[in-house]
């Protein structure tokens, strides 16, 4: 019988492309003499992942990463945002990085970023960058500027994750970027997305975002992005505006995604037809995803009907069509379906995004977040008849912002699911049943007592890092608490991320650790006004 | 040779019949078939290093995703994933370890990315998370350091204990 060890190390190659390097290091440097052997003389293009760890713990990952050759070093992923300063002070970015190719930052600040963003400038093979950014939004406009002059970046998606009131990305320093491809979930408005394209005449892919309600189409030239041949949009824009937008680009574009948060005009099948029809002659994939109220079953049949008439099946476009029920008002969830073979498949279900006046549900292929503008029951049963249509081992991300959730049936459903990573609470919820599957972030967006927190451990106590806003008296219990629980056999936490800290409360937390003999805990670090405290 | 079929041979003689646009999944066999001049009408393509129970295998996996679309345009710039393997291939991929390897093996030397991808994700996934000791006794792995060099390792990677 074949065996792990016939394997050539080709193929433990393409195996440990998928493990963090330095974890598969640790693990198979042991394995035995082989195995230490092919680690030793390994000459891989090497890529790192600087995850959530302890100060320890990165150091010594520093020390890994620096005994290799900086200028064979190809990726750098940094998903832990505290650890940023730390390993580019032990291993500045400068132009030694001959070869890095892609860098990923996770929570990076703006101002931050324009100064990395500024090193990088000297990198010659620099072609992807990915960073989610915080902070004052008064540096986005500089951040664009120094995405737009990096001088061989092909491959860019940023997000800013903040409210944006206004940003103003006209007349940029850059004149001409090589980007390709250009990913982003910023709020831009339709503006921002025709004054960045205009900058990126090597535009093929563009996903962005767009929610501007109003805007005015007379001023808007058409956009000389020649080679773009997919765009994905989500936008809450009116579709007569969506029209004009799209009508300004330049035909050659083969695949169109739209993810439309705009009312029932947008499942109008006749209107985009014409639009397709007119505009969009080589358009060989059309996905489109809508949820929202109908009045009646007879406007759900008169809705599916169109999308299934000569046009779309001439195409092989293929949509999938649900309803619901709920209090006696109908909605209607309807999506592209990627093959009309394979419905089952998880991939065919993907981008989804459900939104009307009441309730949003957005579900971005392994993510799902529910946000009813109402409070009912209603909204909860429908969340759940949502839920168990899902293909629960591709959710990753769940995101729950109603204070209706039935959490006994969630836990129900959590238990089924082996692949979520973060899940993110509004309010707090109670439950006496136990979520026994590991889940590696919870975050709660709403202020904890201590009591909260002890129920909170014995709903979920295989959780790894939780987020969380505190009532400060309980500061202290807290703490206490959590890191005694960490003894416990079944404890995997090793991490609590405070938000609405500050500078007393953070002097409070250092005097703790100190006074109770916490020795064993590697960090505590207040940047911005979150606290993070790390132990091993 | 009837239609657009093939004729596969495994290494141990059993010949299977396949659509031609499902074995050019086969990067190994498009080759032979496109620019080695070897045409649908040759008897059989010999494949001496996959034996009949696995090419089976590849060919059901082959079968299934012959409507796959391509692979994303920016696909080498996202990052290796390893959750995103479809339910089908993860019931497909329930067999034993050396049925597993064996398919590693022939994806690896037919050429068809999508199942050696599938394969690597499985076997990164049996490894991830888990302890040295753990990892030897999942894949029967014989431990050959002496005393002496488990000590000096263990010196060397005190580090990689930590979460």
């Amino acid at each position: 019988m074949t065996c792990f060890e016939d394997l050539s190390n080709e193929i433990f190659y393409e195996i440990i492309e998928y493990l963090d390097i330095c974890d598969a290091y640790a693990v198979f440097s042991k394995l035995n003499r082989r195995f230490q052997q092919f680690f030793k003389y390994l000459s891989l293009p090497w890529k790192f992942s600087i995850h959530s760890a302890s100060r320890v713990s990165l150091s010594e990952r520093c020390q890994y990463i620096r005994s290799k050759p900086v200028a064979d070093i190809l990726s750098l992923r940094f998903s832990n945002p505290t650890a940023v300063d730390y390993v580019l002070s032990l291993i500045p970015l400068d132009s030694s990085f001959i070869r890095l190719e892609s860098l990923v930052l996770h929570k990076v600040n703006l101002l931050k970023l324009v100064s990395i963003l500024t090193t990088l400038s000297t990198l010659p093979r620099l072609f992807s960058l990915t960073a989610t950014m915080v902070g004052a939004i008064t540096f986005l406009r500089d951040v664009h500027d120094a995405l737009l002059a990096l001088p061989v970046l092909k491959y860019c998606n940023t997000t800013f994750n903040g409210k944006i009131e206004f940003l103003e990305l006209a007349n940029l320093c850059a004149k001409i970027s090589p980007i390709e491809y250009f990913v982003s979930r910023t709020s831009y408005t339709v503006k921002n997305v025709t004054d960045i394209f205009r900058h990126l005449p090597k535009l093929v892919h563009a996903e962005v975002s767009c929610f501007s309600p109003m805007f005015s189409t007379d001023s808007l030239m058409p956009l000389l992005v020649k080679h773009l041949t997919c765009l994905h949009l989500q936008t809450s824009t009116q579709v007569e505006q969506l029209e004009v937008f799209l009508s300004k680009l330049c035909h050659q574009i083969q695949i169109l995604r739209i993810s439309s948060y705009s009312k029932m005009d947008s499942t109008d099948a006749k209107r985009w037809q014409r639009l397709i029809s007119s505009h969009f002659p080589d358009l060989r994939t059309f996905e489109m995803q809508h949820f929202g109220e109908i009045s009646s079953l007879n406007e759900y049949d008169l809705i599916r009907n169109e999308f299934n008439s000569s046009f779309w099946w001439k195409r092989k476009w293929f949509f999938t069509f649900q309803t619901f029920n709920t209090n006696n008002t109908f909605y209607m969830l309807f999506y592209s379906q990627m093959r009309a073979s394979s419905t089952r498949d998880a991939r065919s279900i993907h981008n989804i995004t459900i939104d009307d006046a009441k309730t949003i549900i957005e579900f971005q292929s392994s993510q799902l977040t529910f946000f009813p503008a109402y409070q009912n029951s209603g909204n909860a049963s429908l969340f759940h008849q949502i839920l168990n249509t899902m293909p629960y081992q591709q959710l990753k991300r769940l995101t729950i912002t109603s204070n209706t959730c039935m959490m006994d049936n969630l836990i129900d459903w959590l238990n089924l699911c082996t692949n979520i990573e973060v899940l993110t609470f509004k309010t707090y919820y109670y439950s006496k049943k136990t979520c026994s599957c590991i889940i590696p972030r919870i975050i709660f967006q709403t202020l904890l007592t201590y009591e909260n927190v002890q129920d909170l451990i014995d709903t979920f106590p295989r959780l790894e890092i939780l987020e969380m806003k505190i009532r400060e008296n309980d500061l202290e219990n807290i703490v206490r608490f959590l890191l005694t629980y960490t003894h416990d056999e079944i404890s995997r936490l090793y991490s609590i991320i405070i938000h609405d800290a500050h500078s007393i409360l953070s002097g409070r937390l250092h005097k703790q650790i100190e006074r109770e003999d916490f020795n064993w805990i590697c960090s505590v670090e207040f940047i911005g006004d979150v606290l993070y405290l790390r132990w091993k | 040779m009837a239609g657009n079929k093939i004729k596969l041979q495994s290494n141990d003689g059993d010949t299977f019949d396949v659509d031609v646009e499902i074995a050019k999944q086969s990067a190994t066999i498009k080759t032979m078939l496109e620019d080695l001049g070897m045409s649908e009408e040759d008897d059989v393509i010999p494949l001496p290093n996959v034996n009949s129970a696995i090419l089976k295998k590849v060919i059901q996996w082959a079968t299934h995703h012959k409507d796959d679309p391509p692979p994303p345009e920016d696909d080498e710039n996202r990052e290796k994933n390893l959750s995103d393997i479809s339910s089908w291939d993860q019931d497909f991929l329930k067999v034993d370890q050396g049925t597993l390897f064996e398919l590693i093996l022939a994806a690896n030397y037919l050429d068809i990315k999508g199942l050696l991808d599938v394969t690597c994700k499985t076997v990164a996934n049996m490894i991830k998370g888990r302890t040295p000791e753990e990892i030897r006794r999942q894949f029967n792995i014989k431990n050959d350091f002496t005393p002496q060099e488990e000590e000096q390792i263990k010196k060397e990677n005190e580090w990689c204990e930590e979460k």
